[in-house]
This record gives C-alpha cells, structure tokens and sequence, in this order.
C-alpha cells in the first residue's frame, strides 16, 4: 500500500509530496490555463472558476495526469472539456453577465493594450461557446483541424465551416465594435 | 494572399493576453477541494455495495418527500426502487445530448460530481409556459429561447432555464431563470455561498441584500447593477434539496448584458421585488424528474 498511498497522496509526509508536486504543477501551468479559460469564458471571473474546476479534476487524477506525456496539456484538455460541459449554463450569462470586460482594466496591472483586449472579449462573448472553443483551439492552441474535430466531437466540415463562420464575425465586429449585433451569430 | 486565413485572429489573440496574469490567489482552495473529492471518490469506489445501497436511498427520499409519501417507508423501502428502470436519472432527457456535468471521457469521468434528478431538470418549455402564468399581468412574453446546442450545433431542448424578451410598459427587455442542481460534496463551505453574499462573484453592485431565514442563515440574494446604460436585477435563492433558482432582468434584449450593451428600455421590464417575488414562486421548485 505504500506506492499506492504515495501516488494518492495519503497522510503525513507521502501526502505533502503529493500535494508540493501539484503545487509546482499549478504554478507552471496557471498562466496557460487562465489565459485559455479567459478566451472560452471571455470573463475574469468565470475563467477563474474554470481553471479552478480544471484543477480540482486535475488534482484527483494526479497520477494520470502526472503520467501522460504533457501534463499542462492534459490539464488544458479537461480545461476545455470543462467549458463544454458547462456551456449551456455559462452562455445564459449567469456568471459573465455583470463582468463583461467593459472597462479596461488598470495599466499598473495590465501592460497590453485594454482596449484591443476588451474589443475582442466583446466580440468572442458574440460567439456561440462552440463557435469560440473552436477559435480557441484553432487559432490559440494552434490544433490542426482534425484535433479540433476530435476533441470537441464534430466533423471536420463542422470545424472548417464552424471556425471560417468564427472568423466572418469576429472580423466584422473587430473592423467596427459599435455596430456589434444583438442576439448570437449565424 | 495570406496561406494562414487565422494569422490576423492567432495574431490578435496573442497580442491581447500576452500580458495577461492569472489571479494571484488562483490556486487559492483548490488542493482542499481536490482531497474532498479525492476522498468522495476513494468512498465510491471503496465502498461501491455501499455506494449501490446509498444510491438506492437517495432515489427513494426525493420520491417520499416530494410525492407526500411515507417516509419511513421509503427510507426502509424495497432496493430494487433503485433499479434503473424506476430511477430517473437512468432515462435520457431531452438535455442528454449536452455533454454531462461530468463531462465526457477526459480520463477524469467518474470523479466530477454528477448531480441527482431534481427540479432543476425542468423541461425549459415548461418553464417557459410557468413564467407566461407568473408573470404580472402588464408584462408578456416576445420570445423566449428554451433551447440549448448539441454536440453537432443543433438545437435540442433545453432543461433548466429560460431566456425571453419581455414586454413592459417600460419597454422590451431581457430576462432569465436559471435552476441550479446542488453543489458536490467538492465544493466546500455552504451551498453556493458566492452566490449568496455581497459582493460574492459579481464584480460590483450598485445594491445588493442578502436574504436570510429566521435562522439567520443565507438564502438568497437581491441585487442591482448598473453597467453603462442598462441596470440589470438578479436574484438568487436556494430551493429545496440544495438546488438554486436565479434569475435577472435588465433593459437590454442584447444576447449579453454588459457595458456596451444597448438599452431596450427606460428601466427592465420587472423591478426587483416583482423579479424577487417571482424568483421565490415554488413553481420553479415543483417539477418531478
């Protein structure tokens, strides 16, 4: 039992080792994952309850997640299998909608330019979460169509035709973000 | 002409969050959290005759206590109501479509939480059908989307919530009921307790009341906030079983409420307490898996 309460992080010392490996985990990946889960969520707040949500999984399954040959990206999977779980009530705005970014945050806090962060932001909440988590993954984790397709369960025509529509929208609302269209993109 | 017809978007996206940083405080709960639900799903899997046995119970209580049965009958009933064809999570429901809660196999499936049957699996067409009854009788329904998008980018109906325009004499405006099933055991401290404090997870308020019982213990939670031109009403409030109802109106029919959303209205189609009073009508709370 001892390999056994070491991996699964029994008490005492084993425990602390469990627990210290995925702390340096956390800290490596953090960044990744939150950034990651600000484009699927386009909320600061959401995405923290994803990355959180992601963790949490991520933690339980230590072992496997400690195994596979990128661990940051097996995280970021359950990362965006988290959103798409998670999708239906997300996108009835519960949580983003009082935090859409509407104003752009503190230059102290935030070098890049706010108003290119808070535009596209604007424009991605536009999206159908579907629609955006193909943009993610194609455009931001730079995945081949045929990964996209299999990670979120759609054809490839569903991702080309899905990612070409993504981009029509953002780029129309990105040209001229006052004429930003009521009601979700078709 | 561009061989990359992302490059201009991969740009974007890059230019814009490079600089972004995480929260400092991201990590904040999570190793508790992950050793709660590390030790719910040890006891699962240790325990899986007890586990069998508890699932049978849970079924069997819900049905007493919400069908007005005997409850020591139920508690002491017969396993085999817990068989799968008597169990409503077993049946499909029009939402199955929509990857699970647990989400799909990610080598993780079995250690997410996986909530019970309740009433927060209504039916969103009926749900639709209980606001049209409860609404006051000088504010009606435009549209409402009750459907939510499979896998494959169709439609299927929805469970859960609402989403509708409404007409007032205030003008059209958006609004929303959400149910929530309970929080896992993973989730530690009271049951949504962000959801019902203030500030809690909104980033600002321009009011904002909690709602206590005669204990003295959180139940919910009225609040307004005023983004750019549009003042959005929300109340949350826990139901039965653990679950929550939220819901929100604002004077904006935009998809999204926010500061650069346009109103539709002078003020949302209801006030606070008429979205409150009707937040707490128990027929967002009766429906029976």
């Amino acid at each position: 039992m001892g390999a056994r309460e070491r991996d699964e992080g029994g008490a005492g010392a084993d425990a602390m080792t469990h627990d210290e490996q995925f702390t340096e985990f956390m800290a490596g990946c953090s960044r990744q994952l939150y950034r990651t889960a600000y484009l699927l969520t386009t909320s600061p707040h959401a995405a923290e309850d994803l990355v959180q949500t992601a963790l949490v999984k991520s933690y339980v399954a230590w072992r496997r997640v400690r195994r596979a040959d990128d661990p940051v990206a097996y995280a970021n999977g359950v990362l965006i299998k988290s959103f798409l779980s998670d999708r239906r009530r997300r996108s009835s705005t519960e949580l983003p909608l009082a935090d859409l970014p509407e104003r752009p945050p503190s230059s102290t806090e935030d070098p890049a330019d706010p108003t290119d962060r808070v535009a596209l932001m604007t424009a991605l909440a536009r999206l159908a979460p579907l629609d955006r988590a193909v943009v993610v993954l194609r455009f931001w984790e730079d995945r081949s169509v045929a990964q996209t397709a299999a990670d979120l369960h759609l054809s490839q025509a569903a991702v080309k035709n899905r990612s070409l529509r993504a981009l029509r929208t953002l780029r129309g609302l990105l040209a001229d973000p006052t004429t930003i269209p009521n009601g979700s993109p078709s | 002409m561009s061989t990359d017809p992302g490059a201009d978007l991969r740009n974007l996206l890059h230019d814009s969050l490079d600089d972004l940083q995480p929260p400092t405080d991201l990590h904040r709960g999570v190793i508790a959290r992950g050793r709660v639900a590390r030790r719910r799903r040890r006891a699962l899997t240790i325990g899986g005759g007890v586990a069998a046995l508890a699932v049978g119970a849970a079924l069997v209580v819900p049905l007493a206590a919400g069908g007005g049965g005997d409850v020591d009958t139920a508690v002491a009933g017969d396993p085999s109501l817990s068989t799968p064809s008597q169990s409503p999570s077993q049946s499909p429901t029009p939402g199955a479509e929509t990857p699970s809660p647990a989400g799909p196999s990610d080598g993780t499936e079995g250690e997410a939480y996986s909530p019970p049957p309740g009433w927060w699996d209504a039916p969103s067409d009926e749900l639709l059908a209980d606001l049209e009854d409860l609404l006051p009788a000088d504010v009606t329904v435009r549209k409402a989307d009750t459907k939510s998008e499979g896998y494959d980018g169709k439609p299927i109906d929805g469970v859960g919530f609402v989403r509708a325009t409404l007409d007032s004499p205030f003008g059209p405006g958006g609004f929303e009921i959400l149910l929530y099933p309970p929080e896992g055991d993973e989730v530690p401290g009271a049951p949504y307790r962000s959801r019902l404090s203030c500030p809690g997870n909104q980033a600002r308020y321009d009011a904002c009341t909690v709602l206590r019982d005669e204990n003295g213990e959180r139940i919910g939670r009225v609040s307004t906030t005023t983004p750019g031109d549009i003042t959005i009403h929300e109340v949350a409030l826990l139901g039965p079983d653990g679950g929550l109802v939220y819901g929100a109106t604002a004077n904006s029919t935009d998809e999204k409420w926010g500061g650069t959303s346009a109103p539709s209205g002078t003020l949302p189609p209801l006030r606070a307490p008429e979205l409150r009073d009707l937040v707490e009508d128990e027929t967002w709370t009766s429906y029976q898996p």
